[in-house]
């Protein structure tokens, strides 16, 4: 008890010695102490919060964060340069956004050489940050092992009335469905869609997690979830069930791939702050942010060199898959987003959301 | 100015001219007055709805086809569920509000201040937050999908439709009731002949309240996996990222909407308790004994929809929040003071707006139709909050003459502000325009006869007007507190609310941590609901009108 006390006392001398001798406070980078402005669809408490705090800690900039999760883009046009970055759950819209005329370049040669070229648009305008794959999720009970490899089985007779997704004409499925059409063509990925709607078990609802949810209760044997949501049902108490009701595959990994959903960064047309935002955005192609994001969000960092979370690697390894990372059929944002009325369009003419009958 | 050498006669004449003339001086004032406050009050409520229909003149060409598109696809479907859904809700606002309204304010008996909580309580518990605990709690379609949303929007709304007919039974005439009865009806003639059509107004409105909310919500019915008028707007909205389409597409709703709240104006401004002279205001009810099995029924009742409204999802909640982490006072103080000032600016702000009416609008017979139009301020309530948010984005966008007008305002809780105070105007401003509509009209000549000078004589007004106006403030406080959807578009940089923040953990189906921000939204709103209990008391004990 006593040498404890000692410690303590010590410590305590020590830390008040070292008050005393420091340094007066060194600037953290040449923009400490500047606030930026950060509008982003991206929930706070998952990875936003944290990373504005580590950010704040190594560089001293400060963030000031509107979270919205709907009308972002017409936020973006309404007030185009109230906010200094702009940071997005589906980098398709960032890519709208650009097509506006919403976004600066970045200018950043570091960005430039840390991601990789397809993680960057070809304009300098924006890049990903991260990725997950949008896969399927078959009831572990009554889908044998292999009976789903692909998205395209999806659309068999055999899975009538046994699939369930979430709106058609959410991001989600908007993203993949138009990937399809740039990927294997207008008619195969129109078959493929209509095929999926007409074999749903019910009128599409909720949002991912649901679907295994649903799987769980019996009202369908198949269904569509980006890659994290698998995880992260093992996380909460009550949604450990659901998990467990279903097994993750990742489609396509005999053909073409998996399609991908992406995260994506930019800079906006405000100037007042353009050194520290564009310092943010290099802070999140960083080796440190991209491990924190894999860590927080499970979804795969664009650094060649990080690796996928473990319950990745441990998802994929059921498959075959080596390292945790599945094989990829890469749209461009481009590509997506010259596709993507076509896609909304198409659901709605089929009644997609409609659902069986 | 009249002489000694004026004869009687002239005088007379001189008087009773200048007397005319007077009189029609203080009706072109009154005239001015009422439309002046009436004029503000439309061209506020319509701005988000004209700044949209600006968009059909804009509208690229493609957007025929987005609209031929969506008619063709889910439109049918959505529009029969959306029907479905607010016929139930609108039912079970009625359902769930008139037995215990008419037990507490007809019967004396022990247990009425319990039943009238029970009553309001709901009131406290966002519909979006019921759904949350709802779908939980895994019943199947009784606790998740549109009929669970109805339920839900039926039981948010049917707090409102028991405060408005405990006000409409507190006025009615119970002369009437005698009369009818010597006359040989019997106590159903009487209920279905007499008393029914007194009370149609306050039925019809809650009726139509709960139609609204059904028809335009988006929270509860994505949470139920609804695919009602709302989610549909959300989503075509969502597909096009086009403000042009969603503007079309709101302005669909409006038309239907105008009409019926142009409808509803008039039953409202042709007001039956007036009608039946003074007696709404001599006589009151005196509160007798419930007969027989009245009373347990009517507490069965009230228990059932205290269990279904309230009691089991805020169980849910609390079992929620025990489990759940606490997320700190400073954080939890932080959130609740954003939320308590913008929401008690939109309380106070429209309770100005309250008083504008009270002094400015024509008292009961005297009224025209500047009194009946400022009714049509409740058609924001069947707008998609979401397509009023958008409205107010895009009208306050960069270079509009909005935005130049707000200047360095724009970028705070300004239009935040503004857009909720236009959405829930209807709920401050109905009380006072039912009770200056049932004012005696000659009271205000009186009180100037009388020779009160004119700041005295608004003191009054106001001062019969002060409950209502009041109630109305306390009404928009607990329904600012809930706003979700404007409040996520409009959101101005470091602003937070618990209501954002149960929206942001829904995503993550983290209840254990939505738990603790709705009770403290709970917390932020129970000092408005006490004083509307202890206004209803005050309204039992003087026996008076509101
Ligand atoms: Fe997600």
């Amino acid at each position: 008890m006593r040498r404890v006390k000692f410690i303590l006392a010590a410590g305590v001398v020590a830390a008040l010695g070292n008050v005393a001798l420091a340094d007066p406070p060194k600037a953290r980078s040449p923009y400490d102490g500047v606030e930026i402005k950060v509008l982003t669809d991206r929930t706070s408490d998952g990875l936003m919060q944290p990373l504005f705090e580590m950010l704040e800690q190594d560089t001293g900039i400060e963030v000031d964060p509107v979270f919205l999760d709907e009308g972002l883009v017409a936020r973006l046009e309404s007030r185009p340069t109230e906010a200094d970055v702009v940071i997005t759950k589906d980098a398709e819209l960032i890519e709208l956004a650009k097509r506006k005329g919403l976004l600066a370049k970045l200018d950043s040669p570091i960005i430039e050489k840390t991601i990789p070229a397809e993680f960057r648009d070809k304009d300098g305008e924006y890049f990903v940050d991260a990725y997950r794959a949008r896969g399927i999720i078959v009831s572990q009970d009554r889908v044998k092992p292999g009976a789903v490899k692909t998205y395209e089985d999806l659309a068999k007779p055999e899975w009538k009335g046994k699939v369930c997704t979430r709106s058609g004409k959410h991001d989600y499925n908007i993203a993949i469905f138009d990937q399809m059409m740039k990927a294997w063509g207008d008619d195969k990925a129109k078959q493929v869609i209509a095929g999926i709607g007409r074999n749903l078990a019910r009128a599409p609802e909720g949002d991912d997690r649901e679907q295994a949810k649903a799987i769980m209760e019996g009202v369908c044997d198949v269904g569509l979830l980006n890659s994290y949501y698998y995880p992260k049902m093992f996380e909460h108490r009550s949604q450990i069930k659901w998990g467990e009701a279903t097994r993750y595959v990742f489609p396509n990994q005999d053909t073409d791939g998996v399609f991908i959903m992406r995260s994506a960064v930019a800079l906006t047309k405000a100037t007042a702050n353009r050194g520290a935002a564009r310092m943010f955005a290099e802070y999140m192609a960083s080796g440190q942010t991209q491990r924190m994001i894999v860590q927080r969000t499970k979804q795969y960092s664009v650094l060649p060199d990080v690796p996928p979370h473990e319950s990745m690697v441990s998802m994929g390894a059921q498959q075959g898959i080596k390292d945790g990372r599945p094989k990829i059929n890469f749209v461009s944002l481009e590509g997506m987003a010259d596709k993507r009325d076509e896609a909304v369009k198409f659901v709605e003419e089929i009644k997609y959301d409609n659902g069986p009958g | 100015m009249n002489g000694p050498a004026a004869s009687i006669d002239s005088r007379g004449r001189r008087s009773f001219l200048h007397s005319l003339a007077t009189a029609r001086y203080a009706r072109a004032k009154g005239l001015l007055g009422a439309w002046t406050v009436t004029g503000i009050a439309l061209l506020l409520a319509f701005f988000p709805l004209l700044y949209l229909a600006r968009y059909l003149w804009s509208a690229p060409p493609d957007i025929v086809d987005w609209i031929d598109t969506w008619a063709n696809g889910t439109l049918a479907r959505q529009a029969a569920e959306t029907a479905w859904v607010c016929i139930v809700a609108a039912v079970v606002t009625i359902a769930a509000s008139v037995p215990q309204a008419v037990a507490v304010s007809m019967y004396r008996f022990r247990g009425a201040l319990l039943l009238e909580g029970a009553a309001l309580a709901p009131m406290l518990l966002a519909p979006y937050a019921a759904a949350g605990a709802w779908s939980e709690l895994d019943l199947g379609a009784w606790s998740h999908g549109p009929l669970a949303m109805a339920v839900q929007i039926g039981f948010s709304c049917a707090p409102w439709a028991y405060l408005a007919l405990r006000v409409a039974i507190s006025r009615l005439p119970p002369m009437l009731g005698e009369a009818a009865a010597a006359s040989g009806m019997t106590r159903v003639q009487r209920i279905i002949r007499v008393w029914m059509p007194l009370l149609a107004a306050p039925l019809f409105g809650a009726a139509m309240f709960a139609v609204a909310r059904a028809f335009g919500d988006y929270g509860t019915a994505a949470r139920n996996g609804a695919h009602t008028f709302g989610v549909s707007f959300h989503d075509i909205w969502n597909g096009t990222q086009s403000t042009h389409v969603a503007a079309v597409v709101a302005l669909i709703a409006a038309v239907p909407a105008a009409a019926v709240v142009w409808f509803a104006s008039a039953r409202a401004t042709h007001n039956v308790t007036r009608r039946q002279g003074g007696l709404a205001g001599v006589a009151s009810w005196k509160k007798v004994a419930p007969p027989g099995l009245m009373l347990p029924a009517v507490a069965g009742w009230a228990i059932i929809c205290l269990a279904l409204s309230f009691a089991v999802p805020e169980w849910q909640y609390l079992r929620w929040a025990i489990d759940g982490r606490w997320m700190g006072w400073s954080k939890a103080i932080d959130v609740s003071l954003d939320a308590l000032s913008t929401s008690g600016a939109v309380a106070v702000g429209l309770a100005g707006m309250g008083v504008a009416c009270a002094l400015l609008l024509r008292p009961g017979a005297r009224s025209g139709l500047a009194e009946r139009s400022i009714w049509l301020v409740s058609i924001n309530l069947f707008i998609p909050p979401m397509a009023l948010a958008l409205a107010w984005l895009a009208a306050t966008a960069d270079g509009s003459w909005l935005a130049g007008a707000l200047g360095e305002a724009r970028d705070g809780t300004f239009p935040l502000l503004l857009a909720q105070a236009i959405k829930l105007a209807p709920f401050a401003m109905l009380p006072v325009l039912d009770r200056v509509a049932r004012e005696n009209e000659l009271l205000r000549d009186a009180l100037r006869t009388a020779g009160l000078p004119r700041g005295a004589a608004a003191a009054h007004v106001l001062r019969m007007t002060a409950p209502a106006i009041a109630l109305g403030a306390a009404m928009v406080f607990m329904e600012a507190v809930k706003e979700l959807e404007i409040a996520i578009t409009l959101q101005p940089f470091g602003y937070r609310s618990p209501a954002l923040k149960i929206h942001d953990l829904a995503r993550f189906h983290a209840e254990y941590a939505i738990a603790g921000w709705l009770f403290i939204s709970q917390a932020l709103m129970l000092p408005a609901l006490l004083g509307v209990v202890a206004w209803l008391a005050h309204l039992d004990k003087s026996g008076r009108l509101a």
